[in-house]
């Protein structure tokens, strides 16, 4: 091996100067600094020993020119906030139908879900209820036990309430003080630790693991706009929470569009 | 056959018809809901809406006799009126925001 001290190498013809041949490796030895001041091109850059790689220092600004694509397969930590809602599904329709079902819109993947929804009935005066679905896509048809405050845009308030209950009555009856009628109920709810909490997540704070927490509206008999605000338990830990159903208390339910968000919150 | 919307993984969403078992469970839904029992349960809820409202006249100590009347004739609902008339109490009219009940028991005085 011989060394060759030479301070500037150069294409011998033309423009292209390569250094070894496919199979060769070449070394820049510890302590050797490498500058290239224009464009550098390669397809791979991994750690020179070790599993750790560091681009530039405190202070430096990379810039990401636009129209380009960062393709994420790992894991990416520090770029800020990483929670989001994810959309599950949507489901809408305007024909006639006895009931929703969303079968397995909940899962282990998250613990939070927010629930948007609009229904309309398909006569006044009947109610819309919910329950949930088992994995089976069965219904919870008990231990549905909830509180819901409502007011009016006369002031007027009033509550539904169960210990109890084979559904959760969401809109008609008595809201504000007057007979609820579907002249339109829109909201949103949030539906809490469906599935069995995985061990060493953190625990729900609850007796029971699955609740909701829900906010909508709807008009009353005497033209009143409705406000409900709801919570409730599912007071069952024994079957993971799947899915949900919207049903009417009679007759058919028409106009409807329901949204299922996960909410991406660690 | 009612019709059902459903939504899963597999199969996105779809629309079919309900099986005999979930017909069954529809149709005793529409029977309960409809069954005299039930419509007294929401007259009630509704009387009981409507006395809590004017609770405030009691209150004030100064109530007419029309006012008298009318909280009364509430509270006299379950014994003035027959199954028969249930449909009737429960009649709304009218098209939104103006829809109300119907039947003249319901009008304040």
């Amino acid at each position: 091996m011989s060394k060759l001290f030479v301070d500037q190498v150069d294409p011998k013809t033309a423009t292209t100067l390569t250094l070894g041949t496919s199979g060769d490796t070449v070394s820049i030895p510890t302590g050797v600094g490498l500058t290239a001041t224009d464009e550098v091109k390669t397809n791979k850059i991994s750690p020179a020993s070790g599993t750790a790689f560091t681009l530039g220092d405190s202070g430096d600004t990379f810039t990401v020119p636009s129209g380009v694509t960062f393709a994420n397969s790992g894991t990416a930590t520090g770029f800020g906030d990483t929670s989001y809602y994810v959309k599950i599904t949507n489901v809408n329709g305007t024909n006639s139908v006895g009931d929703i079902s969303i079968n397995d819109c909940f899962s282990t993947t998250y613990r939070t879900y927010l629930v948007t929804f609009q229904f309309e009935n398909d006569r006044g005066g009947n109610q819309i209820w919910m329950r949930f679905q088992a994995d089976d896509d069965s219904t919870f048809d008990s231990n549905y036990r909830y509180a819901c405050h409502q007011t009016n845009d006369g002031g007027t308030e009033s509550t539904r309430v169960s210990t109890g209950d084979t559904k959760w009555i969401m809109t008609g009856g008595t809201g504000g003080g007057n007979s609820s009628i579907f002249g339109g109920c829109f909201g949103f709810m949030y539906v809490h630790n469906p599935y069995t909490i995985a061990t060493g997540e953190a625990g729900a704070g609850n007796i029971y693991r699955c609740g909701w927490n829900a906010q909508y509206n709807e008009y009353d008999d005497s033209g009143h706009v409705v406000n409900s605000v709801a919570t409730g338990m599912l007071e069952q830990n024994s079957y993971n929470v799947a899915g949900l159903r919207f049903l009417p208390s009679a007759n058919y339910v028409e106009k409807r569009n329901v949204t299922v968000w996960g909410l991406k919150e660690y | 056959m009612t019709k059902r919307q459903i939504w899963s993984r597999e199969t996105g969403i779809i629309g079919r018809e309900m099986t005999v078992e979930e017909q069954a469970e529809f149709d005793a839904r529409q029977t309960a809901w409809n069954s005299d029992a039930e419509k007294l349960k929401r007259i009630k809820e509704i009387r009981l809406k409507k006395l809590k409202e004017t609770d405030w006249w009691v209150y004030r100590g100064n109530m007419t006799s029309e006012q008298s009347s009318w909280r009364q004739s509430l509270r006299d609902i379950p014994t003035t009126f027959s199954a028969s008339d249930y449909d009737a109490l429960l009649e709304m009219e009218g098209d939104i925001p103006n829809r109300k009940l119907k039947h003249s028991i319901w009008s304040k005085p």
